[in-house]
């Protein structure tokens, strides 16, 4: 069952996947620095 | 006071202002006519053709000639205080919606006449192949856009940058409902409106669901 | 007002839950996932794409749900959560449409086609977005949370309408969801968990550290 799905595709999409992740990952952070700097705002006052 | 009175009472005096004031209706006509000139210059359009892109346009320049009116329709009471006293009144609030709902309604509807007749009269738009297939799907949309419009023009009274998020808050809301009006204008140039059409049970549904939505929070949207 | 020590509490532990989690479930998706056949190594994104949509519709959910106790009890705490849902469900809408696109692209060729599914949640997004634009215009006085709170209702239920208009004007096929293989499947689940518990952790810090919220310690 897993062997046909693990044939080479015929054209190389890493790039793409990485791309798309390392994205979604700047989104995550750039939020969770925005909550930080959030509460840290907060503290101040 | 009766429920029916009431929506009665102040659709009359409501329309009555609109006419006697006239700034509201007239600079939304105007706008229309003025679209129109602006797209026969910008993509160099002497036709409009209904069954294709045409469709779109045409509902294009309803829904900013309607933003234009209905962002302004509470404008009057907000001025001089007179809403604070119409929910001071002891009626019911949504009495007073469905009047302010049924006000936007007419001037769309007339909006829309208007604008059929002008994109017949300066690029042949065929709007008398069926006119009253065209005026009943007119009303279908009317119903939805007036029933959001109203609601959302009613929570911006006394907002700050309440004419920048009148239409910023409006449009994405209307996608559904501007996508069935133009897609079923396209349809009905080819063949009758049929109840069966998906796009026609999708503005009903939109009408029905926003109608008695709006209805029910425009209390909650008002009080202070 | 909302038990702060309480809050922070749970916000810490769905924190330390979602990092070991999202750690597991990336070390899944690029290790453990075999690649599928047809579309190559992008299918992967598929990880990180659907769960990203499942919880934001979630998130909204969250909000729409605090909006209608907020119109109906008329106290503030229940906006607070209105607000804290809308904002994460913004920033789950915005991965979906960062995420679609490059598997669009890597598939047929083109950053942006108008496809039912990601076309909805452009709709979605622009939605949200203005919905946040009214909370930066009018700050913290009541009319402001009212209008947002009604915009959220409203917003919430056109969701399904604007889904169904945008499949019927799209021509364009989405890719149908092919037959996952059981290591995909696990895979999935993971990485679906994972999301859901990162959102919930992102709800609860953001309710922490909303303005509104006393300290009591």
């Amino acid at each position: 069952m897993i062997s046909h799905l693990l044939q080479s595709s015929s054209k190389d999409t890493s790039f793409y996947l990485f791309l798309a992740y390392i994205l979604i990952g700047v989104i995550i952070f750039s939020y969770i620095l925005s909550l930080f700097l959030k509460a840290r705002d907060k503290k101040k006052e | 006071m009766n429920f029916l009175k009431v929506i009665f009472f102040v659709f009359i005096k409501d329309i009555k202002d609109e006419l006697r004031r006239k700034e509201n209706i007239l600079s939304s006509l105007f706008f229309q006519l003025l679209s129109l000139v602006l797209i026969h210059f910008a993509v160099d359009m002497t036709s409009i053709d209904l069954s294709k892109e045409g469709a779109g346009l045409m509902w294009l320049i309803i829904i900013f000639a309607g933003t234009i009116f209905m962002q302004n329709i509470f404008r009057k009471e907000e001025e001089n205080g007179v809403f604070l006293a119409l929910l001071l009144a002891p009626v019911d609030r949504a009495a007073i919606y469905l009047a302010k709902f049924f006000v936007s309604f007419i001037f769309l509807t007339i909006l829309e006449v208007f604008l059929f007749f002008l994109s017949f009269f300066f690029f042949g738009a065929a709007v008398f192949d069926s006119p009253l297939q065209l005026l009943i799907l007119a009303i279908g949309v009317n119903v939805g856009f007036s029933a959001l419009g109203t609601l959302i023009s009613s929570l911006l009274i006394n907002q700050k940058g309440s004419s920048i998020l009148y239409p910023l808050l409006l449009y994405p809301l209307l996608f559904p409902l501007f996508a069935a009006a133009a897609a079923l204008t396209q349809s009905t140039l080819k063949s009758s409106l049929a109840f069966s059409d998906p796009w026609l049970r999708l503005i009903i549904l939109f009408d029905i669901i926003f109608l008695a939505v709006s209805s029910m929070l425009f209390e909650s949207a008002v009080e202070e | 007002m909302i038990l702060k020590k309480l809050l922070r509490k749970w916000a810490t532990l769905f924190s330390i839950l979602a990092l070991f989690t999202n750690i597991l479930a990336l070390l899944m998706v690029f290790f453990y996932a075999p690649t599928e056949v047809q579309m190559g190594e992008v299918q992967k994104i598929f990880y990180y794409h659907v769960p990203c949509a499942i919880a934001s519709y979630f998130m909204v959910f969250i909000s729409f749900v605090f909006s209608i106790a907020f119109l109906v009890k008329k106290d503030e705490k229940y906006d607070i959560w209105a607000y804290a849902g809308a904002e994460v469900g913004l920033v789950f809408i915005l991965c979906v449409l960062v995420s679609g696109p490059i598997w669009g692209k890597a598939a047929w060729g083109k950053w942006w086609v108008w496809e039912p599914r990601l076309t909805t949640f452009l709709i979605i997004f622009l939605i949200y977005f203005s919905y946040i634009l009214v909370r930066i215009f009018g700050k913290q006085d009541t009319k402001t949370l009212k209008v947002a709170s009604v915009f959220s209702i409203i917003g919430f239920l056109d969701v399904p309408l604007v889904n169904r208009a945008v499949y019927w004007w799209g021509s364009i096929v989405h890719p149908k969801s092919v037959s996952l293989e059981p290591q995909m499947k696990l895979t999935f689940f993971v990485s679906l968990l994972s999301v859901i518990i990162l959102s919930l952790s992102f709800l609860f810090w953001r309710v922490s550290v909303d303005e509104r919220v006393i300290d009591n310690d």
